[in-house]
This record gives structure tokens, C-alpha cells and sequence, in this order.
């Protein structure tokens, strides 16, 4: 330890009673020493006065977390976590499963679709540039009028890897855009156009050969959440809240954010 | 619910000092916000923590700090200041006019240190925390926080002598406003 570390140490009060009074009488001999130490504890005083830095944001991921309920509303939560703690518990840990893609026929072309166009970018053997990044907007097919943005997840440390060909979306009739975490997950997001057959403003999941998809309609784009491998509880966080971003325009305010990160949180390592 | 309950209450108690922390990790404002949200997010979902409120506030930021390292792996905080900071004052004493070590000056001076040298004095001087705490909190020995604190502040010292306005014009000035005793 240096003189001047001990000094400082001196100053922050870390020396023990010896070495506190070593300090103290050598700066009473050394007018230097206690310039020093008048040096320094201005400083630090200084620095400690500093204010807090102005423009702080709210801590929007409290009131996600923990959304304001009417006075009704608690009252039956908590008669609702009585009774399940008579008996209704497992059932309500489990997490629903996805509904199978048999018993969504009328939405099983386009959901096949969505399917199909993930299983062929994961089945790449190497990465394909993109040539778009988040925020772009891009045709959802060759000569379709209508550019869809491409929604920027960063929130939730998913970043653009994949956006399929022109020539794919001409044949499967969407595009899919491949989000890949820092560990390797990889999210699928499908838009197509609803034509006439809209999933409706509701997300809804359904399970295929064991990936799972969460789909809803925003005007008439028809969109598509696709993984394989994601912990259920994510994944249908993540649509809902992908899901919001698409219908706010794009517009990430802290609250929804804090939505996509939480839903990035939730569950345990993906493996798809 | 009572990890639960405590982690909320440091969140809110600190949410200002957190920022401030993120902020200083970060270097712009809104890489912060999402770097304390997201640390936040992994503070209330965390299933162990600490078992009193006084360790609480270091714990929090010591879970913004690996989020940090975890979500940018940056290398800017591994570059320390060792090589560019001497171990000790050298020809002036360091006896400043007390009008130099102004908030203003020394806030300009902080904006110019290097991260590991800001991040010690955002723990230690701006947040309080103790040797100990700073350790734990950057996962150090209490000697190499020790160390990199008293360099930090004669970089600091430094900076301030070297204090310049936007138009870059010294308004304070070094060595001819240092006296010699």
C-alpha cells in the first residue's frame, strides 16, 4: 500500500485505529501531508454533493410487474390464492398447452406456412445476410404495395439474423424474420398479408412436431411468433408483447420495454 | 416474498443511484434505462439474494454491474487505468484552490476518466459504499479497490487541473494554479 492509497484510505475513514493515528500525527509534522488531505477531502466532499443525475427514468418495470389493481380486484386475487391453495394448485403451475395444429384448420395454410418458412431458416447450415436491420420496412412479397416494419427486439437481446428471399415469400406467401439471442436462441417472427384469412386481433398458440407458434392479426398483416425449443411461459410473454409493440406502431416507451424484457427473463435456457 | 418484497423497496429506495451507476457504466442515457430495467427484471426474478436491507443496495448493484458485463461484454472497464495513471502525486502537492474542486469541474472531471477509474468513485464517493462493499460489488480484493480508488482520484485531480469549457478553452488552470508548499 502506497502513501498516497493510505491516504486516501485515511480520508475515507478504512484504517484501522493504529493506522489512522500514524496518518494523523504524520500530517501534523508534514504541511505537505495535510495538503493532501485537504486536497482530497474536498474532493471527495465535492463528488458526494454531486446531485443525482437529472432526467432519470421511472422504474417502469416495478409498475409492469406489478400493475395498480382496483381495491376489487386485490380482494379477489387473494380469495382466489386461497382456494387454490385448497387444491387448485397443480393445475394452476401447469402451463396450458398449445392447442394442435389440427384443431386450427381454418387457419392452417397460412399457419403451415409460418411453420414451414421457420423450419427452413433453422435448418440453414450457414448465416445469410439479411440486408435489412430493425426498424426497415420491407414487402411482406415481390409486388405487394405494403412495407411492413421490421420489429426491433434489442430489449430482449434478440437481434436480426435472418430475413427470408424475396423468391421464398413468393411461394409460402410471407416473409419470416429470424431473431437470434447471445446464446443461440432463435425466434421466428412470420408476417403475411390476412387476406381472408385473418387470425383475429387475439394471440393464440398452436403446436407443430414440437414447435409452438403464437399468432394474431394487426389490420390486415397476419403475424406469426415461431420457436422451437423456448420455455412456453417466454415465448407466449414474448408474443404478447411483440404483439403490442406491432400495434403501437413501433413505439417502445419504458413500460413496454420493460414487458419485453421481462418476458426475455422468464423461464429457464432456451434450447432451440 | 420477503427476497421479494426487500428487492423492490432497494429498487425503489435506489432507483435514482442505480441509474446514476448504469449511467456511468454505460455512457449514454438510454443504454442505461435499459440496462437498469433489464437488471431489475433479473433482481425480482432472483430466488436467492441477500438476507438483511444493508446488504441489499450493494447486491443491486452489483446485479447492474454483471448485467452490464453480461448484456454489452464490453471491454471498455477492462481497460484499466494502471497504464495510464501514476501510483502517486508527482511534482506539484496536490494543494488545490478550494474553488477548483467545484461540482462543475468535477463533474467534467469524472466525464473524462477512464470506466474502471469513474466506477470507483461512482461507488465509493457518490454511493458510499465501503471498501468492502465496492469489493464485493466489482468482485475485487479490498487492496485492488483500495489501489484503483486513490489512482482514480489523482486521475481525477488531474482531469480538474485540466478542466476546459466547450469551446475548449482552459478556465482552470493547472500547474500555475497549484501552489507549492
Amino acid at each position: 500500500v502506497t502513501d498516497w492509497t493510505k491516504l486516501n484510505a485515511y480520508v475515507d475513514g478504512e484504517l484501522d485505529a493504529d493506522g489512522a493515528a500514524e496518518v494523523a500525527s504524520a500530517i501534523a509534522r508534514d504541511p505537505q501531508l495535510a495538503a493532501r488531505v485537504a486536497t482530497l477531502s474536498k474532493l471527495k466532499a465535492t463528488t458526494a454533493a454531486m446531485p443525482v443525475q437529472a432526467g432519470v427514468p421511472p422504474p417502469a418495470v416495478l409498475n409492469a410487474m406489478r400493475p395498480r389493481r382496483s381495491l376489487f380486484v386485490r380482494r379477489v386475487a387473494i380469495a382466489a390464492s386461497v382456494l387454490m391453495m385448497f387444491g387448485a394448485a397443480g393445475t394452476w403451475l401447469a402451463w396450458p398447452r398449445p392447442t394442435a395444429l389440427t384443431q386450427t384448420a381454418q387457419y392452417s395454410d397460412n399457419l403451415n406456412r409460418a411453420f414451414a418458412a421457420h423450419r427452413a431458416w433453422i435448418g440453414e447450415t450457414k448465416a445469410i445476410a439479411t440486408g435489412a436491420v430493425a426498424g426497415d420496412r420491407i414487402q411482406i412479397a415481390p409486388g405487394s404495395r405494403e412495407l411492413i416494419r421490421v420489429p426491433d427486439l434489442t430489449a430482449t437481446q434478440l437481434s436480426l439474423a435472418h430475413v427470408s428471399p424475396l423468391s421464398d415469400r413468393t411461394t409460402v406467401g410471407g416473409v419470416l424474420l429470424g431473431y437470434v439471442g447471445p446464446n443461440g436462441c432463435r425466434l421466428g417472427l412470420w408476417i403475411a398479408d390476412a387476406g381472408r384469412s385473418g387470425f383475429g386481433p387475439e394471440v393464440r398458440d398452436v403446436s407443430h412436431d414440437g414447435t409452438i407458434a403464437h399468432f394474431w392479426q394487426t389490420g390486415a398483416t397476419n403475424y406469426a411468433v415461431v420457436a422451437r425449443g423456448m420455455d412456453p411461459a417466454r415465448l407466449s410473454m414474448m408474443a404478447t408483447a411483440i404483439a403490442a409493440l406491432v400495434a403501437r406502431d413501433h413505439q417502445l416507451d419504458d413500460g413496454l420495454r420493460a414487458k419485453l424484457q421481462i418476458a426475455a427473463s422468464q423461464g429457464g435456457a432456451c434450447v432451440g | 416474498v420477503v427476497l421479494r418484497h426487500r428487492v423492490e423497496q432497494a429498487l425503489l429506495d435506489n432507483w435514482r443511484r442505480l441509474f446514476g451507476y448504469a449511467l456511468s457504466l454505460t455512457r449514454n442515457q438510454d443504454e442505461a434505462n435499459d440496462l437498469l430495467q433489464q437488471a431489475a427484471v433479473a433482481a425480482l426474478a432472483a430466488r436467492t439474494g441477500p438476507d438483511h436491507d444493508g446488504a441489499t443496495r450493494a447486491w443491486m448493484f452489483r446485479i447492474v454491474r454483471n448485467t452490464w458485463i453480461d448484456r454489452f461484454r464490453s471491454e471498455r472497464l477492462r481497460r484499466t487505468e494502471e497504464l495510464t495513471t501514476a501510483n502517486e502525486p508527482t511534482d506539484a502537492v496536490w494543494n488545490f484552490d478550494d474553488r477548483l474542486i467545484a461540482e462543475m469541474t468535477v463533474k467534467a472531471g469524472l466525464d473524462r476518466l477512464e470506466p474502471a477509474q469513474r466506477e470507483i468513485i461512482e461507488l465509493v464517493d457518490i454511493n458510499g459504499f465501503r471498501y468492502a462493499e465496492a469489493a464485493e460489488i466489482l468482485q475485487l480484493p479490498v487492496g485492488t479497490v483500495m489501489s484503483r480508488l486513490s489512482r482514480a482520484r489523482l486521475a481525477l485531480l488531474e482531469a480538474i487541473g485540466e478542466t476546459k469549457d466547450t469551446s475548449g478553452n482552459v478556465i482552470v488552470l493547472d500547474a500555475a494554479r497549484r501552489r507549492k508548499v
